[in-house]
């Protein structure tokens, strides 16, 4: 019920941000950004919160332990990197368990949870598949660069998961959508 | 421990059985890339714009030399990432009429202002900066062997760089990878995330600095960018910013045209960049697989990779321990491609066991941001050229005003002492290798890639797949590739490899011969972008590499 409510809200709320007025939203600030996969856009996520005037602390490495009531909304920057898990030591399975962790906490501090994939098409491959499907089972929302989801992976998922999916263009025009989402 | 030894003999006979049944030679596969076929002349690069401007040279009436060159300046421009006038290279050179091979060494170099005694050479940053060596390097093979002016060479990367290019995905997403470095420099910034987030797939990448840069060297030659107002310009952002490069070592920095390596392979002459880069090490793996026979073993059998890594660990070996600048270090070019002295490491491989331990410095120092394009021309001269930043855009550092991205190549100095250490005004060692394949005194193919530690392996592959397994050159690129070159012994050596490309067997085969398995699902621009042009019958065939955005045109 919760999440048909949300879809509801979300697509007003996307549509109102484009055509410039004031939407519904979902999400409580302040947000906490990971990332899911080690890879760089997470830093690029930074700036659409940054730019969004959305507070959040930033944390890619942030273990289940660490999360706490102070954050009410997860925001999860997904897609592996072999070089970004390699940089930060570890391998694909830990992380695929940090996030089924994190994820698990944020359910029991009833945190929003927020899925971004803004890597499109090369942000894809197995590795990024698994985490993916993680991260959208326990979302209440995704936002996806639309070359990441040409085999509809993404749509299904939502489906799936029934959540709201609202897919972009390019990175650049994440920003009003997520956005978009914060009360 | 017993169980262990039994089930690997269990396992090599069985893959002794499988190797010796089901023989894969040529692979028939259709290819991603179609293979460019032509007769007259033909340009192999990273990029579709550098290739087209190559071939735009070349159809003008200029020769190999001034199409790679043209190639070389224009890729500058379209792959910043991977190369630049802030960075360096090699090219290897063959004039059909004189029937000569020749190489030049435009390899950055240390300044000859002393680091600190117990300096550790960042990633990014200021001080990892070498003295840059592409447009001397350029420049002399111009005005050596071309038969045009720089002017008119640089004139279409100019354009390019004034007018802007698409940003393809392969660029966007080293951009994207390469943001968080990119934003300490507020210039550089303004060149690849003018918006303040990267340039995507689909905008336009543009650098008039660059171009007004270009423009000035096309008018005053290499020195505007070492003794002009470029090298002022370098020389001040350095001082600004605790860099060692100073305007004497601009002024100073000379390319070197040096003998080429050389070697056979099963009937074949091998030409390939000698020291202080890493020619010799394909031509000494190759000496060493000249023992064995690959067709039996098969192209993709476990017992087949389990061997490359045997091969090029040993070869390795004196890439830390041998090698270094020919100016500061006697490299003994010769015993290091005989194929006596290769006939002498490969005695103690065993076909049945990894080696038990290989003392290595880390086999990831360097990095994959490197070009290379292959040119041939309608006399029959044929060039392979290599060049790059060291890591994808280089220290992360842009001159201001000049659009010039700075190598980070310092870190490639390896210890204290030995032949790869550093020293005020040496060359630092790198793998780059490009290649030049000769068959009864003609040429047969022009290779190169980039992929720092890879480059060896991968060219060593390509070689052995155009050699012993009669592949087509598209088809030899699409080949599934490995990487090892550090023997840890049973349970502690990892082998990379493009898995998914590999029968599932082979996987499980290198596991029980004790390897780690890192696999990658897809064909990787970790393990390279090769581009390469072969010769046969008289008809030139190009293959690209769709590991990156290669493009090949002929005429």
């Amino acid at each position: 019920m919760k999440k048909t409510f949300l879809l509801c809200a979300l697509f007003l709320a996307f549509a109102a941000s484009v055509s410039g007025q004031q939407g519904l939203a979902f999400a409580e600030k302040p947000a906490l950004v990971t990332s899911i996969g080690q890879s760089a856009d997470f830093e690029m996520i930074k700036v659409l919160l940054s730019r969004a005037k959305i507070a959040f602390t930033a944390d890619p490495l942030i273990k289940a332990e660490g999360l706490n009531a102070s954050s009410k909304t997860l925001i999860l920057v997904v897609g592996a990197s072999s070089k970004g898990l390699g940089a930060a030591g570890i391998s694909a399975e830990d992380e695929l368990k940090r996030t089924n962790a994190l994820l698990k906490k944020a359910k029991e501090l009833k945190m929003s949870v927020i899925t971004l994939h803004v890597g499109g098409a090369s942000r894809r491959g197995a590795m990024s598949d698994t985490l993916i499907k993680s991260c959208m089972a326990a979302s209440d929302y995704a936002i996806v660069v639309a070359s990441g989801d040409e085999d509809g992976l993404f749509t299904a998922l939502a489906a799936q998961a029934k959540i709201a999916l609202t897919k972009v263009e390019r990175l650049s025009s994440a920003g009003a959508p997520l956005a978009a989402a914060f009360k | 421990m017993k169980g262990l030894k039994r089930c690997i003999s269990i396992a090599l006979v069985a893959l002794f059985l499988a190797a010796s049944l089901g023989i894969t030679f040529a692979q028939k596969a259709p290819t991603v890339i179609p293979e460019v076929v032509s007769s007259q002349g033909m340009v192999a690069s990273a990029h579709p714009l550098a290739s087209q401007i190559g071939l735009g040279i070349l159809k003008a009436g200029g020769n190999a030399v001034d199409a790679v060159v043209a190639t070389a300046f224009a890729n500058s421009v379209v792959e910043p990432n991977a190369n630049g006038i802030g960075g360096e290279g090699y090219i290897v050179i063959y004039l059909k009429g004189e029937n000569k091979a020749t190489s030049i060494d435009y390899r950055s170099r240390a300044s000859f202002n002393k680091a600190a005694p117990d300096e550790r050479w960042p990633a990014a940053g200021h001080r990892s900066v070498a003295v840059p060596g592409t447009v001397a390097g350029l420049a002399l093979a111009l005005e050596k062997y071309g038969t045009m002016s720089l002017a008119q060479v640089i004139a279409p990367a100019i354009k390019l760089a004034e007018e802007g290019f698409v940003v393809s995905e392969t660029l966007a997403g080293v951009i994207a990878d390469n943001f968080k470095r990119a934003m300490p420099n507020a210039y550089l910034m303004s060149i690849i995330a003018p918006s303040g987030l990267p340039l995507e797939a689909g905008e336009i990448y543009k650098n008039p600095d660059l171009a007004k840069t270009l423009r000035l060297i096309a008018q005053e030659g290499s020195d505007a960018f070492y003794k002009g107002e470029i090298a002022k310009a370098i020389a001040a952002d350095m001082k600004a910013n605790k860099g060692l490069i100073d305007e004497n070592d601009l002024a100073t920095y000379k390319a070197i045209e040096r003998e080429p390596a050389s070697g056979t392979y099963r009937g074949y002459d091998i030409v390939s960049a000698p020291a202080p880069v890493g020619g010799f090490l394909l031509i000494q793996s190759l000496n060493m697989l000249e023992n064995y026979n690959l067709k039996f073993l098969g192209f993709d059998s476990a017992m087949k990779l389990h061997l490359f890594s045997e091969v090029l660990a040993r070869a390795f070996d004196d890439y830390y321990d041998v090698l270094g600048d020919p100016d500061f270090v006697d490299v003994p070019m010769k015993a290091l491609t005989s194929q006596g002295y290769a006939n002498a490491k490969a005695a103690s491989i065993k076909l049945d066991a990894m080696t038990l331990k290989y003392e290595k410095v880390n086999p990831n120092s360097e990095h994959w941001s490197t070009t290379h394009m292959s040119v041939v021309d309608k006399a029959g001269n044929v060039v392979a050229l290599t060049q790059t930043l060291s890591s994808f855009f280089g220290a992360a550092v842009a001159v201001p005003g000049t659009g010039i991205i700075l190598n980070n190549e310092m870190g490639n100095f390896n210890g204290k002492k030995g032949s790869s250490a550093y020293l005020p005004g040496k060359r630092m060692n790198t793998t780059i290798a490009p290649t030049l394949i000769m068959k009864d005194g003609q040429s047969f193919a022009t290779l190169g890639t980039p992929g720092a530690m890879r480059i060896i392996p991968t060219l060593t592959q390509i070689v052995t797949n155009l050699i012993d397994y009669g592949m087509g050159i598209q088809e030899a690129i699409e080949a599934p590739r490995m990487y090892c070159t550090y023997l840890q012994g049973p349970g502690k050596t990892t082998i990379e490899l493009e898995g998914a490309l590999f029968p599932k067997k082979t996987l499980d085969d290198l596991t029980l011969l004790g390897y780690k398995v890192k696999s990658y699902d897809k064909r990787d621009l970790y393990f390279g972008g090769v581009q390469g042009i072969i010769i046969k019958e008289g008809k030139l065939y190009g293959g690209a590499d769709p590991r990156r955005d290669g493009a090949v045109f002929g005429y």
